[in-house]
């Protein structure tokens, strides 16, 4: 038959060209292979971001590993492998101590349990963050039916100031002097300025949080943008409420963009210690407070580089956790 | 045309959409009986699926109003209505398995988790894929797809189960395929079925009765066989199936025809249909294949016409002759089964065509 004919031959045709690639020499069949091979084109084409994340996280990072190593003696550092800086931190204690309720059987529980308290910080914040972006991000979402740039670059618009000068507005509305106890005593709400504001972890967990509300609104808007809009009518035709579509459609749907929201928040904000200098006052110190001052006024780099190494570590255990719970379901899926 | 139903599933009453100046829907009266399978037809924008949302509650008349067995929905949000949809793109949920996807409506009721399980296995085995009930929605195939969505409806048990194109995106077999299983699950559990399409074939294999819809309103409504041979007006003649049309001038109405002078056919009686009045222009209409073809002179010619293929068009099981006619202007279309080897299949050969008379339509609009 005709149409048979014609389809063998095209057949044939498409065949072609690999037949004669296999009757040249092997070498130029390896060249070509090498050529045509997506993962190798695709590493080619990786090289020069892998030197940038080498040169620029992976060295530091080592260097990092090899300073918590080392030991501090009076103003020289001597680089003879030693577990020193961790068994400081690590030293046990027969009696505890205490924090939140929390035992901590340690010698100098200070490194442990501040820690403890960043993460709880950076927990509570991520949360308010979360909280505060959702909303907005369904908002911009679902509601904004034109001029979706111009709201996020309204969204967007505090960013474009330093970190320092937003931390330092927040001092400036919080303090003792400041917008709000300014405003109260003007309105005669209070006769005296309130002191508790400043100074303490509620202002850096307040700050923290608007300090990084935009990363968290642009994730959580996109997963929640790229929910196709007939799975809401049918949630509803299925006899949802709204309150009962968000909580069995939205949010798992827009899971994704709400965890990556958090990984992105959580895992700066641990470290921090720009926000807990200038709001926290002494209650409100952070993690990375105690490594700047043994970078700094303690002397001993060495033993911030092990506190250092510790908490990511332990940000890192706990953040790969979290990925996996939330990617159980998702990862059986896709 | 209403028809006057004993006690109507769905009702509408002077139902109106407009999108600022567009009326998408545009006055429609019409009832749906308890039971039927009911189709909208029409092209593209003639608002069917603007129709089929004011249905299920995902758009509200802007005047009219819309009862479904017997109760104003005026006001009654999507989730509160009893009807379910399956939605065109299936819209199945990517997050949950097939088992909950079908369950999905169940759980807002108050019934047991093994109720939920029972009834989605039955639905699952009603659809043949209870194998597959552990699946993810995205390893389907576009066939099992539409069932699941189909059985996450029916599950629910809605008094009406809305249907926007659930075949649209079927390539042809499997849309046969399941056109038969959607008749013969809606024979089997008996609920009301509004079907969306703009495939007439499947509009007239499916439904009980078909609403051809232009502009926002329906033309005419009626079983598959009345839409097709007595189609009231042009527009619904030239929607559904080929057809020829002949200008024509009434000689005079009698009570045994209407006797009309045709262009290229000459003086004839056909039965008359709605009030023609003598003088007016009309238009008869007759489908390509009720004409009788004849390759060779027949002893009698009269009342056949004499006429020259100009035109033959294969299609597989019939063949396509365009015939050109003296005093008439386009050729006039006659099908035929391939069912004679060797016939005709030359150009410019005089065809004599004979036609029944009842199979031409007189048409006033
Ligand atoms: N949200 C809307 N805003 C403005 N006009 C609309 C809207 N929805 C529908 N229309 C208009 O209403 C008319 C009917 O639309 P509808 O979607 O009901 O058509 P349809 O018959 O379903 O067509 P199709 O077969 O292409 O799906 C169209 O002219 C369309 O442009
Ligand atoms: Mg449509």
């Amino acid at each position: 038959m005709l149409i048979g004919e014609e389809l063998t031959s095209i057949y044939v045709e498409g065949n072609a060209d690999r037949y004669v690639g296999e009757a040249r020499g092997s070498r130029s069949r390896w060249v070509s292979r090498f050529r045509n091979s997506e993962s190798v084109r695709g590493y080619l084409l990786l090289v020069p971001a892998l030197l940038v994340v080498g040169a620029l996280l992976l060295s530091p990072l080592a260097a990092l590993v090899a300073l918590s190593f080392a030991s501090q003696s009076y103003f020289d550092i001597d680089y003879t492998p030693t577990l020193t800086n961790y068994r400081t931190i690590f030293a046990p204690a027969a009696e505890p101590v205490y924090f939140l309720g929390i035992p901590f059987y340690l010698e100098s529980p200070i490194f442990m349990v501040l820690l403890v308290k960043s993460i709880l910080m950076s927990l509570v914040s991520t949360a308010a963050v979360i909280l505060l972006a959702y909303p907005m991000a369904y908002f911009l979402a679902f509601q904004v039916k034109r001029g979706k740039v111009i709201w996020i670059i309204l969204i967007t618009l505090p960013f474009w100031t330093s970190y320092l000068l937003r931390v330092f507005s927040w001092k400036i509305i919080l303090g003792f002097n400041g917008v709000v106890n300014s405003g109260l005593v003007d309105l005669g709400i209070i006769a005296q300025p309130l002191d508790f504001l400043l100074y303490n972890p509620t202002a850096v967990v307040i700050t923290l949080a608007h300090a990084w509300a935009a990363f968290a609104i642009l994730p959580i808007y996109v997963s929640l943008e790229k929910i196709d809009r007939s799975l809401f009518e049918a949630s509803v035709d299925l006899g949802d409420s709204w309150l009962k579509r968000f909580l069995r459609v939205t949010l798992p749907l827009s899971w994704p963009g709400v965890a990556a929201a958090a990984m992105l928040v959580f895992i700066p904000t641990v470290g921090d210690y720009v926000t807990p200098t200038l709001v926290g006052g002494r209650e409100g110190i952070m993690i990375g407070n105690i490594v700047q001052s043994q970078f700094g006024k303690a002397n001993n780099a060495p033993l911030g580089a092990a506190v250092s190494i510790v908490s990511m570590t332990v940000v890192a255990i706990g953040v790969l956790f979290f990925l996996w719970i939330s990617g159980r379901r998702h990862g059986t899926e896709r | 045309m209403v028809l006057e139903l004993e006690r109507p599933m769905i009702s509408l009453r002077h139902v109106s959409r407009h999108y600022g100046p567009i009326r998408a829907v545009d006055d429609v009266t019409l009832d749906i009986a308890a039971g039927e399978f009911f189709s909208l037809l029409g092209p593209s924008g003639c608002g069917k699926t603007t129709l089929l949302r004011m249905l299920g509650g995902f758009d509200a008349p802007t005047f009219g109003e819309v009862f479904i067995d017997g109760k104003s929905m005026a006001g009654v949000p999507a989730n509160r209505r009893p009807t379910n949809m399956v939605f065109q793109n299936y819209a199945l949920f990517p997050h949950l398995s097939i088992r909950e996807n079908v369950g999905y409506g169940l759980l807002n009721r108050k019934m047991t988790k093994a109720a939920v399980a029972d009834r989605v296995a039955q639905a699952l085995e009603m659809i043949r894929l209870g194998h597959l009930a552990d699946r993810w929605p995205h390893q389907l195939s576009g066939g099992q797809r539409q069932r699941v969505a189909l059985a996450r409806a029916l599950v629910c048990e809605p008094k009406v189960l809305l249907l926007d194109e659930p075949l649209g995106a079927l390539d042809k077999k499997l849309r046969a395929e399941m056109q038969s299983e959607l008749r013969r699950i809606q024979r089997a559990v008996g609920i009301t079925f509004v079907l969306v399409t703009h495939d007439q074939e499947e509009a007239l294999t499916l439904s009980d009765r078909i609403a051809i819809m232009s502009a926002g309103r329906p033309l005419q409504i009626g079983d598959p066989r009345s839409l097709y041979e007595a189609p009231e007006n042009r527009a619904v003649a030239e929607f559904i199936g080929e057809m020829n049309f002949f200008r024509a001038e009434v000689q005079a109405v009698r009570p045994e025809g209407t006797s009309v002078r045709v262009d290229g056919l000459g003086d004839l009686t056909v039965a008359t249909r709605g009030t023609v009045a003598a003088g007016s222009a009309v238009t008869l209409a007759m489908r390509p294949e009720k004409i009788v073809l004849s390759w060779e002179r027949p002893p009698h010619t009269d009342g056949m016409i004499e006429g020259r293929v100009v035109s033959e068009t294969y299609l597989g099981d019939r063949c396509q002759y365009g015939v050109a006619v003296a005093n008439h202007a386009a050729p006039i279309r006659v099908v035929t089964q391939n069912n004679m080897p060797g016939a005709g299949r030359q150009q410019d050969r005089p065809v004599w065509l004979d036609y029944p008379r009842e199979a031409l339509l007189l048409l006033t609009m």
